[in-house]
């Protein structure tokens, strides 16, 4: 039955109320809702949605330069492009497309000349990332290729690569980064924060597509781009050193090597040459063997090399006198209790014949008369058994041994250069002392530090006297005199015709030691360190340069055959090259 | 005695301004996120050509009459129904008919007519409304259980078409409809409940059939709370109904970014905005759809709560104007007719403004009159028309009938 229309009307009415009512609560709620966030949750939405959308990019700073001592460039810096993807990016756009992802890795693999699967991997390693390398310095062309093909969530980022222009030369002193630029060893490492400089950025939006949005740089920083080094080493002289230095090992077949080359009045290093060596360009396919600096990093027992030290010592205490004679015998003699031997019998010796002769009689003789206090005091004098402090990282200290574990052969030992481990820069080092009137210098690396502008920061132009290790009386004797005489006097005929140069008088001390055994005590037949330390010219030297073979093979191993024509070499190439004048120069009147 | 076609009565002209306010409001939006990107302001001239189409389309539907037009409301339904099976057709087959419907990341929601998309979900919207109010006019048609049962199976079928597109949004917005539209028709309160109640008992089946974004949208509004995301995080083997241990990471960036992102514009612009034209969100694409979907985000980013509230209070306008109408109407027909349309604008607005505040789930929602897009405007516009033809159509009152009673006991 139907009910009155007024009873009709009524309900509608109520009705209509009653879904306004609702409509309007609701409303009322959505605007209670707006306020509420526009108020309360405003500040914690505000940065939040700040942070979807501001992005850094950082802009590379130049890695500084490394000159070597006349401006040659030899560590450089070119910007470079690397690949890069956003893998949530690559993702979401190969859904669009359709595309397969081994279809992307294969495009990519062929652009850049890498494995497919590589590629593949990455992509799909960082699936939940937004940033993932692909391949870092890359070709321009391989850029080009990238640039044009422009897959969807790949792109290219700026980064600077570290270039060596003359490749393995200077490596181990200058070293070498890694793939991000930072320093890893030798200068690269020792000098990184200054060579770094900063990084800039530029702050960028990103829509709702991380896409950045062009032209927003607010709060954006310029990089800072590194500052120089210039280093005492020059191009040139390291060339001659490392190519004598190869040359012989390589007629020697020899196991490794150094070379150096150092200015005894100023303490530079000129040149600082190993092998095995590697190229710094293509740092991955070295091996930590080949980036070692053996010139700091391996201390050894010099043998002979070491006998001129301990001699001046032995004048300066006064233990003997330059025309004392001592009988060495006939090549076998029993010191202290311990049977030593000579290469070839030297009979009554001065103090000159017994560095000529190299005779380890002789020298067990001027052991036993200072005695261990003595021998320590100038061991330790000339910078033995501490780091010279060389600029760059991983330098051996060596080692004296303590006067507490002498033995009775100790005090024998070490005046012939064993039971001590010296390594060749500090034999070089003290090298330089002996001849440039008896001042120990620091061996120094920095010539230089720049900024970036090249502007001099700071200049290390003025030797570094560490102390007075000999008088300069005693210096000068052992300089003109003994260690004249060893090149004129020393080995046979036939030895000495090689040392001859003519334009210049050269001084040094051989040395041929015996390398210890690895696992056990005691010494391995056959195998040698051959080592020639000299300086020129004779009057006033004006290089030190050292040559330490490790291990040649065949019946030649003495230090005089073997480093003694590469230090020959080397110290006539540089001296040529400083612009020394030579005794035909002189004689000729130029 | 009938009104002329531009014989709004009075609350018809309410609306109609509150329309004017609400489009002016959208034409600056559009314009401002426009000077942002492109030279020439393409959207707002689309816009304006869109709002001219419709408003001539308004005064069509009012020079005609909503009972003319009424009287075609089944054709016009299977006319539209028409276009939705031929979007399903695609989608099953994955063909876009030569271009006729292309598919957006893979959603089959338009067709392409030269010039224009049409986006016949919209049109369904009215096609509904009026098929709904011809078959409810008859009072033995909603008083029985099975009588009123038909709507609903005729509403179910363009749902689930629309369903597939998909387009999840506009198939939700359509549910409130005949109910709002039945009991204001007068339908008995339990039949009502009934159907309500089955509904309830059904969503579990809807929610294992939804695809997995689109659930996702619906668990990312609950992540908003950091104490759920962070317990999915620790615990996800508790929580794999809801979402991965991925999804509650990834939220921010992915099914979160649309919610923080229009919450962050909306509250960035405190209580009176920074201003036409300014603010990040409107220089930059921060937030996608920003002129479309997030529109009254954009209005809060430039004018604060002060402009929110204006627009808010606009639709109020409206709903109250509508449901003045629609008690007014003498005639069924036009109550019916104007309670749909008010229910269309009221549940569109409550969507889109609730998931602009993160209330709500992500879709794809107009704001009325406000959003840039041609077929919402035209759709709208005619159901405005639709309701203030209703209102033209209600009782002459020349004069405060003060003492009804008196008079009439004179006469």
């Amino acid at each position: 039955m139907e009910p009155p229309s007024c009873e009709l009307e009524r309900r509608q009415r109520f009705r209509s109320g009653l879904v306004l009512g609702c409509v309007l609560v609701v409303f009322l709620g959505l605007a209670y809702r707006v306020a509420y966030v526009s108020t309360v949750l405003a500040p914690d939405l505000t940065r939040l949605a700040d942070e979807q959308q501001r992005g850094h990019q950082t802009i590379p700073a130049r890695r500084g330069l490394v000159f070597d001592a006349r401006g040659r460039i030899v560590a450089g810096s070119k910007p470079v492009y690397s690949v890069c993807g956003d893998p949530v990016i690559v993702r979401a756009a190969l859904e669009e497309s359709g595309q397969s992802l081994p279809d992307l890795a294969r495009q990519l693999a062929t652009i850049l000349h890498v494995d497919a699967g590589f590629v593949e991997d990455r992509i799909r390693t960082h699936a939940n990332r937004r940033f993932c390398w692909l391949k870092r310095h890359v070709s321009d062309v391989e850029a080009d290729a990238i640039r044009d093909a422009a897959p969807a969530g790949i792109g290219l980022r700026q980064e600077i690569q570290r270039t060596y222009p003359m490749g393995s030369r200077m490596a181990h002193v200058i070293g070498l980064v890694g793939i991000d630029g930072n320093g890893l060893e030798g200068i690269e490492q020792s000098f990184d924060s200054h060579l770094r400089g900063r990084p800039g950025r530029t702050v960028a939006f990103y829509d709702a597509r991380r896409r950045p949005i062009a032209g927003v740089r607010e709060g954006s920083e310029p990089p800072i781009d590194g500052g120089h080094v210039v280093l005492t080493l020059d191009a040139v002289i390291q060339e001659t050193a490392e190519d004598q230095l190869v040359h012989q090992i390589q007629q020697y077949n020899a196991e490794s090597g150094v070379a150096l080359v150092m200015d005894p009045r100023t303490g530079e290093i000129l040149a600082m040459a190993c092998w095995p060596t590697y190229d710094p360009n293509d740092p991955s396919t070295s091996s930590p063997e080949t980036r070692r600096n053996r010139a700091i990093t391996d201390p050894i027992e010099p043998g002979s090399t070491f006998k001129p030290f301990v001699a001046s010592g032995a004048l300066q205490f006064g233990v003997i006198n330059r025309t004392e004679i001592i009988n060495c015998g006939d090549g076998t003699m029993t010191v202290n209790g311990r049977v030593l031997t000579d290469t070839h019998p030297s009979g009554p010796c001065t103090l000159m014949d017994i560095i000529v002769h190299s005779s380890n009689i002789g020298m067990g003789h001027l052991g036993l008369r200072l005695g261990n206090e003595r021998l320590v005091e100038i061991v330790s004098a000339f910078g033995f058994g501490r780091p010279t402090g060389i600029e760059i990282a991983g330098e051996a200290a060596g080692s004296i041994p303590s006067p507490a574990t002498w033995s009775r052969l100790t005090s024998t030992s070490v005046p012939m250069g064993y039971e001590i481990a010296v390594t060749p820069l500090q034999l070089a080092t003290g090298y330089c002392a002996l001849v440039n009137g008896g001042q120990l210098l620091k061996p120094r690396l920095i010539k230089a530090v720049l900024d970036s502008g090249g502007a001099v920061i700071e200049s290390y132009d003025k030797p570094v006297v560490v102390q007075r290790v000999l008088p300069e009386e005693i210096a000068r004797y052992m300089q003109e005199t003994v260690l004249v005489a060893v090149v004129k006097r020393g080995g046979t005929d036939g030895m000495r015709d090689k040392l001859d140069m003519y334009e210049y008088q050269m001084l040094g001390k051989t040395g041929t030691s015996k390398l210890a055994c690895r696992n056990r005590p005691g010494y391995e037949p056959g195998a040698y360190l051959s080592s020639f330390v000299g300086a020129a010219p004779a009057e006033e030297p004006r290089a030190v340069a050292l040559v330490m073979i490790r291990r040649p093979q065949g019946a030649v191993y003495f230090g005089r055959q073997v480093a003694a024509p590469a230090v020959k070499e080397i110290l006539f190439s540089t001296l040529s090259y400083m612009g020394v004048p030579g005794r035909g120069t002189i004689q000729a009147g130029l | 005695m009938t009104r002329g076609t531009l014989d709004l009565t009075q609350p018809g002209w309410v609306v109609a301004t509150a329309v004017a306010i609400l489009c002016l409001v959208g034409v600056l939006c559009i314009y401002a996120t426009d000077a942002g990107e492109e030279d020439v302001p393409w959207n707002t001239i689309k816009q304006g050509i869109y709002l001219a189409a419709s408003a001539i389309a308004a005064l069509v539907v009012l020079r005609i009459g909503y009972h003319n037009i009424a009287r075609h409301a089944f054709l016009i339904f299977v006319v539209v129904l028409l276009m939705l099976l031929l979007l399903a057709a695609a989608k099953v087959l994955s063909f876009d008919f030569g271009g006729l419907v292309p598919a957006k990341r893979n959603a089959y929601r338009w067709i392409l007519l030269p010039g224009f998309q049409l986006q016949p979900s919209e049109f369904m919207k009215i096609a509904s409304i009026l098929a709904l109010a011809w078959y409810l006019r008859f009072r033995r048609n909603y008083r029985s259980f099975f009588g009123m049962l038909l709507p609903f199976i005729i509403l179910a079928i363009p749902m689930g078409l629309i369903l597939m597109e998909p387009d999840l949004g506009t198939t939700l917005l359509m549910i409130p409809v005949p109910f709002v539209m039945l009991f204001m028709a007068g339908a008995k309160k339990r039949h009502l409940s009934v159907v309500l109640l089955a509904g309830v008992v059904c969503t579990p089946v809807v929610w294992a059939k939804m695809q997995p974004y689109q659930r996702m949208r619906i668990v990312g509004v609950f992540l908003q709370l950091d104490s759920l995301r962070s317990r999915v995080i620790a615990n996800p083997e508790e929580y794999d109904h809801l979402c991965t241990k991925r999804q509650a990471l990834e939220w921010e960036a992915d099914s979160g970014m649309q919610l923080v992102g229009s919450k962050a514009a909306l509250g960035s612009g405190g209580l009176f905005g920074q201003g036409w034209g300014h603010g990040t969100y409107v220089k930059y694409d921060f937030l996608p759809d920003r002129h479309n979907d997030m529109v009254f985000a954009l209005v809060g980013h430039q004018w604060g709560l002060a402009g929110c509230v204006l627009v808010l209070a606009c639709y109020v306008a409206i709903v109250v104007c509508g449901i003045e109408v629609a008690a007014e109407s003498p005639d069924p027909l036009g109550r019916l007719v104007a309670v749909g349309v008010v229910t269309v604008v009221a549940a569109q607005v409550i969507i889109n403004v609730g998931m602009t505040q993160g209330l709500m789930p992500i879709t794809g929602m107009t704001l009325p009159f406000v959003s840039y897009g041609g077929s919402s405007l035209l759709t709208n516009f005619v159901g405005v028309a639709l309701l203030i033809s209703v209102s033209q159509k209600r009782p002459f009152l020349l004069y405060n009938k003060s003492f009804e009673s008196a008079i009439e006991d004179q006469e």
